[in-house]
Formats: C-alpha cells, structure tokens, sequence
C-alpha cells in the first residue's frame, strides 16, 4: 500500500512537469475546451483569434478594392461578381443556421438563382436525405468528408470443420420455465421422503428397498431414473446406439484414449 | 475490407471444429453495468450527451469531440464483491476481491483553422476499457430432495439412446464420467435388456448440495475513435472496437448422502470442471451530440453488434462413492482424451444496444473557476435476445438446425430491456463533488426470474496545473438467479443471488 501511494504521488509529480498547463488551471473539456497551449502562455484561441483578423483583413481590403473597380466601371467589372458563387446555399456548411434563423438560406429562393439546384445531386444533401438524421432538419450537415460517413463494415468469418451428433438436451432444459425451488417439506436430517413418490415425477423415479445392515433398518428410498420411450410398452426393446452423443455440451466429447470398460462391480 | 480478411485469417486459425455455445454463455458480454474513468463512474456511468471524457470513445464517440486539448489517463481500480446467495432455504455469504481498471488511454484533440473547414475542431483516442470483470466466487449450497445434478446425465443417455457402448465413451466431460464411476447405472427392462439409465443418488432422503465456481477474467475493449466539431454546436463520430474476452471457471460441485446409511449405496460425487473461454472480434460504435442551444446537449449513440470468435477449452473429471455398490471410483477427461483438454469454436454477435441522452451544463466557459456544475441522464436500450451463434458455412444441416436451436432458445429465454443512468457534478475552483445512480433491467424473458441492478455512486475529483486526479465509490445492487444445474423434465431448481459489488476506483490524467 504503501508502495502504490510513493508509486501515485511520484506519478502526478511527473506528470505535473511535464504538462503544458503546470503554471495555470486544467481545461476541463466537459465544460469547455480552450485548445491546446502553445508556449504555456498562449492559447489556441488565441491565435485563432489573430489569424481571424488577418484573413478579415485580407477579405476587406480585397473588397475594398473590388469596390472601387466597381464605381469607376459598373459594367466592366459586374461579368466577376461571385456574390453567387460565395453565396451558395448548396455549401452552406454551417449546420445550426436553420432556416429561420438564416435569412441567406432558402432553398426555394436558391432554385430561382439556380436551376441546376436539385437535393439529389447535392453534395451535401445528396446521399443523406434518407438518413434519419433528415427528419430534424440539419441532414446538409453531413457531407462526405464527415467522419460519421466511414462505417466499418464486416461479414461473418466461416469456419470449416467436422460436425457430429450434437446432444440438444442442454438447450431444451434451458427452455423449461417450470421452478421448484422448495423440497417437499422440512426434511429431517437423515429420514426418508416416501410423499414425494405418488407426485408428479413417479416415473422418473426408481424405488430401492434396502435390507438391514450393519444395524441399520431396512427400508426403501428413491433413485432418478429415466427409461427409454417405449421400454414400457412390453413390446421389442427399442433399438440403442452405440454412435450417440460425440459432442456432449458442444464439446467434441468422444475419447481419443482408449478407456476401456469401467469394470465390474465391487 | 483488408480487416474483413485479417479477422476471417485470425478467427480460422487452427480450427478444426466448430460446436455450439449455451444460451448464458450470450449474457456474459452482454449484460454488464457501465466502467469508465473515476468521473464517469461517480455520476452513475452516464456518457451519452457529456463529452469532454475519454470514455466516450466507449459509449458515444461523439463525446471526443468536446476536446481541444490533449490528455493521457490511466484508471486502476479495486472490486469488492461481496455475494449473498439462497439456495432452497439455506444462506450463503461469500467475498471475492480483485483488481479491475477504467479507462486508459489518451486523446488528441486539434482546433482546426477557421475557414478551411466545417469542422471547428477533431479528435482522435486511442483507449482500452475492461466493460465487464468476471472476477469473483460464487458459492452456494442447500438441501435438495427434488432433483440432482446427476439426472442431466440421465437425460442426455435417454434422449440420444445412448447404449453402454456410447455412455462409456462418447461423453466424455460429463455422462461418460458419471457412468464410469457408478454415479449412474443402467436399469433393466424385459428379458434382462438396457431400458435406461438411473442415478444411485437417493433424492427421497434428500442430499446436501454445494455449488462452489471461481471464475476469472475480464471483457476488455479496445476503441480507436474518431469525432468532429461543427462549429460548436453539432459533434459526430465513430469507434472501431476491439473486444477481447477471457473468462474461466474453475467448478466444483458435490452432492452428499444427508443420511449416515452405509446402505443405500451413495455417500457422495464431486465434478470439478475447469473451463476456460477466450474470444477475439470487433464492431463499432457510433453517435452524435448536438447542443439546441446553450447549456443543453442532447445525444444519441448506436453500438453494432460485435462478432466474437471463441475459443473454450474444458477438463472435467468426477469422483463418486457408492458405498458397497461399486466404491469409489474417479474419472478424468485426461483419462479418456489422451491428457487433452476438450475444444469448441465458435462465433458470436453480440446485441447491439442504443442510448438517447441528455446534459444540462452550467456555465461553457473558459474560466474553469467559473464552471460551476453539470446534470445529465442517459436511457439505454439492449435487446439481449439478439445475441446470435453462429456456425460455419456448408456444415452439415445437423449442425445448422443446432445453430439455429441455440437460437431460438435465446430468443425464447431473454428479451430486451432499458437502462437507466443519471449522474451530476457540482464543480469548485479546483476540486468537483459528483453522485450518480443507474437501474439495468432484467434480461430474463420470466417473471420467475428476478434480476437486476441497481448502482449508487459519489465521487471526488481535482484539476490543477495540468494534471486531474478523481477519486470514486461505486455500489452494485445485485439480484439475479444461478443455475446449477437444468433439467427437461424435472422445474429447475436454482439460487437466488442478492449480492453487492463495491468499485474504488481512481483515474489519474494529465495534459500534454
């Protein structure tokens, strides 16, 4: 014990220098995940955050510009407009902007822009509309680059093998629903339960008499029997096999030694 | 599809035959409560819509997605079990405890930049989780006037008509053994012919049985998963899973004369039975989380069913003393199979199970002494009758309706049901208090049968400078039937199992 206590604090001793976030708090992902810190100091965020302006700055300045190109020449320079191009509901990726949330997203306003426009064709769309993610509205989400679409699919292996006489008995019993979990009565130690003879196993029972030994009385007690279907009827013994069995439990159960008999009696 | 071969390649080596599976055998990797890391197990096992929890990657996939970060953790754990069993009227208490792990394993989790994606972030997990441990000892005896073990032998020679040719040789880990030693005879009919089988042992005067199993093992997965972020609202993703089973019991069951007559020509048997079990497969899980809007998060997860190739090997032997019938006489499978142990084969598909979940998170901030607390809930649905055994292509058709036997006697036996988990959190500046509690309902298809489990856990946890440390006690109400034995003919006889599991269990994680 004391070993595993010396074993968990020279862990955490070791692993608290070698994380990133030793000078500050523990992101708890469950709650909210910061990203991964780079220099101990600065967080993921926050350089996303700069390269956001960046880019916000490029995408301006390369408006501004096409805005001044487009007040000296209207005509000149209208044949480059890609408001469409850029303004494409068919890669609309973001899957919260329902649609009325999304004043730019109308399916039946982007056919009028786009009659080539068909769900079926659709690369987001197509493929997924019969997903049961459809019904809730957000199936454009799922594009073909999304992880949810790499599905691990299998076939059963086979195996080749031998057969054999398989013994069912294991199974049926599975299937008997009738219980018992009560002896007959309060058996006393050591006296025989001569009721239980005329109940509901009386042929599945054997009745032994016993003669008086060694200061012992005679008497009779029951053994479990079961008899083949038929053996009652008088008639010829109904025919027994010696290939029976070989697979007892699912197991291949016959011998590879040679066992011989179990000889006698004593 | 490569991985199609290599499993078809790794299931089919060294087979030789391929044989059939009891129906409980199907239970075993089926009917297990929730394991995970210490905080998932404090808030009763409840994962589907969370997130932000490795063990995600074994419930909904999905929940990676939650991570920006990266994070290494490893769960050890101890299991007290403690058994309480009763057996046609007589008590039995028994402890068993073991050591068992969480999960362990790491998540990398990467901010993707804006504009070059739909995906505000991914992750990806490497981690392997023990879903069940079948360590424990289950002891249990009683008095039983009504039936005995030896009668299955009965049933088994009588059904098959089995002469004495077969029953000394063709059952060799069970009925043959019994034979041999005298436990069971042969009854005479007309003209002195073979018109049955009896066993010596005197039911009417009743006889002491004790049912004794050691059992060993675990059901461990291996999860690699994959999850993405959209724009922090909608998380998708999926798992390939590995399952590895082990599994032994080590048997032991006698039954004893109740009278101290020498004469009734039985004073006792004992069967000791090891059985050994291991299986190799894989399957998949997938899942979503979607956050309507701030502070709620619902989730869905469906696990596929996972095909399991088995192996299980067993040695039996058994000894009986019949007093001045025959004495006493012991039997070994070794003895008859060349000190070979028996062998079966098999394949099976587990039942694929579906969780609907939801979480209330106070406070998704960055500021972690501003989080303040987490409630989340999880319904799971498993349909345990759709386990499903499976035999070989081009088998013979006898062995094709056994399949389909063992089939149908699971359909017939067990019957789906729901889970329930519910779990919260209530979080400081560093250290996090959480309860939980969970109910997994019956897989039996019989009122007879009462099962179930019923969990209450609490929990500590602490997050600073890097590294969590969470500490959890978990306790499984256990109510459930065991079997010693089954009979066709005869109502079955069994044990009524009232036990508890107590799990300490401790997950040390860091970030990198």
């Amino acid at each position: 014990m004391k070993q595993l206590k010396l074993l968990v604090i020279g862990l955490v001793v070791l692993l608290s220098s070698c994380t990133a976030y030793r000078a500050g708090q523990t992101p708890d992902d469950v709650y909210y995940s910061p990203g991964v810190t780079r220099g101990g100091e600065e967080t993921v965020r926050k350089q996303r955050g700069r390269e956001e302006q960046e880019y916000q700055e490029y995408i301006s300045s390369q408006d501004d510009a096409y805005l001044r190109r487009k007040v000296t020449n209207r005509n000149r320079w209208s044949t480059i407009d890609d408001f469409s191009y850029w303004n494409d509901c068919r890669y609309n990726f973001f899957p919260t902007t329902f649609n009325n949330f999304n004043p730019y997203f109308n399916c039946f306003s982007c056919n009028t822009f786009n009659p080539y426009f068909n769900w079926g064709h659709s690369f987001m769309g197509g493929g997924m509309n019969g997903s049961i993610f459809g019904g809730f509205g957000f199936g454009n989400t799922f594009g073909w680059n999304n992880p949810f679409y790499t599905l691990v699919h299998y076939g059963t292996p086979n195996f080749k093998g031998g057969g054999g006489t398989v013994s069912i008995n294991n199974l049926s019993a599975a299937r008997n629903k009738s219980y018992n979990n009560s002896n007959y009565y309060n058996l006393p130690k050591g006296t025989s339960n001569p009721s239980s003879r005329g109940q509901s196993f009386g042929n599945l029972i054997k009745t032994v008499f016993t003669p008086a030994a060694n200061g012992y009385e005679g008497g009779s007690y029951d053994r479990a029997s079961r008899s083949f279907s038929g053996s009652s009827s008088g008639g010829s013994m109904p025919a027994t096999s010696s290939s029976a069995g070989g697979n007892s439990g699912g197991f291949g159960s016959v011998g590879s030694s040679a066992g011989g008999g179990r000889g006698g009696r004593n | 599809m490569k991985l199609k071969y290599i499993l078809t390649l790794f299931l089919s080596a060294g087979t030789s035959m391929l044989l059939a599976q009891n129906p409980e055998d199907a239970l075993r990797s089926a009917w297990f409560t929730q394991n995970g890391t210490a905080r998932v197990m404090a808030i009763g096992g409840a994962m589907g819509s969370l997130g932000g929890d490795i063990t995600a990657n074994h419930v909904n996939p999905a929940g990676l997605a939650l991570y920006k970060t990266r994070e290494f953790i490893i769960t050890p754990g101890l299991a007290l079990n403690h058994n309480r069993f009763n057996f046609r009227g007589t008590d039995t208490a028994g402890n068993k405890n073991a050591f068992q792990y969480g999960t362990i394993g790491a998540v990398w989790g990467n901010s993707q930049k804006p504009g070059y994606s739909k995906y505000t972030s991914s992750a990806f997990a490497i981690s392997v989780n023990q879903l069940a441990s079948y360590q424990n000892r289950e002891s249990f005896r009683g008095v039983n006037n009504m039936s005995s073990f030896s009668e299955q032998y009965l049933e088994e020679l009588v059904r098959d008509r089995a002469d004495t040719n077969a029953a000394l040789s063709n059952y060799i880990f069970g009925s043959s053994l019994a034979f041999r030693t005298f436990l069971i005879d042969t009854t005479s009919g007309p003209g002195n012919i073979v018109s049955g089988y009896q066993s010596l042992v005197p039911i009417s005067t009743g006889v002491n049985q004790l049912y004794d199993a050691i059992t060993r093992g675990g059901y461990h997965e291996i999860a690699f998963g994959t999850a993405g972020n959209v724009q922090d609202k909608l998380y998708v993703g999926f798992s390939v899973n590995l399952p590895i089973i082990h599994y032994s019991r080590e048997l032991f069951y006698k039954e004893t004369d109740r009278t101290s007559n020498p004469n009734n020509s039985f004073s006792f048997f004992e069967y000791k039975e090891n059985f050994t079990s291991n299986g190799f497969g894989i399957g998949g899980k997938l899942g979503l989380i979607y956050k309507p809007v701030e502070m709620w998060r619902i989730g869905f997860a469906f696990h596929t069913p996972q095909l399991i190739g088995f192996k299980d090997r067993i040695r039996s032997s058994l000894t009986a003393d019949t007093e001045s019938y025959a004495g006493t006489r012991t039997e070994t499978s070794d003895n008859l199979n060349s000190g070979n142990a028996g062998t079966r084969e098999y394949n099976l598909t587990t039942p694929w199970r579906a969780i609907f979940s939801v979480s209330h998170v106070f406070r998704e901030i960055n500021d972690t002494r501003q989080q303040r607390a987490f409630i989340t809930a999880d319904l799971e649905y498993v349909n345990y009758r759709a386990a499903r055994f499976h035999g070989a292509d081009g088998e013979s058709e006898q062995l094709t309706n056994y399949y389909q036997f063992v089939n149908e006697t699971i359909k017939d036996v067990y019957k789906g049901n729901i889970n329930a988990r519910l779990g919260a959190e209530l979080k400081f500046n560093t250290f996090m208090f959480r309860l939980g509690g969970a109910y997994y309902g019956s897989p039996y298809n019989n009122e007879n049968l009462q099962a179930n489990r019923w969990l209450a856990s609490g929990g500590l946890g602490y997050r600073n400078k890097g590294v969590f440390v969470d500490l959890t006690y978990s306790h499984t109400f256990n109510q459930d039937v065991r079997f010693p034995y089954l009979l066709s003919d005869k109502p079955n006889t069994f044990a009524e199992q009232r036990g508890s599991i107590g799990r300490v269990v401790m997950t040390l994680g860091f970030k990198f």
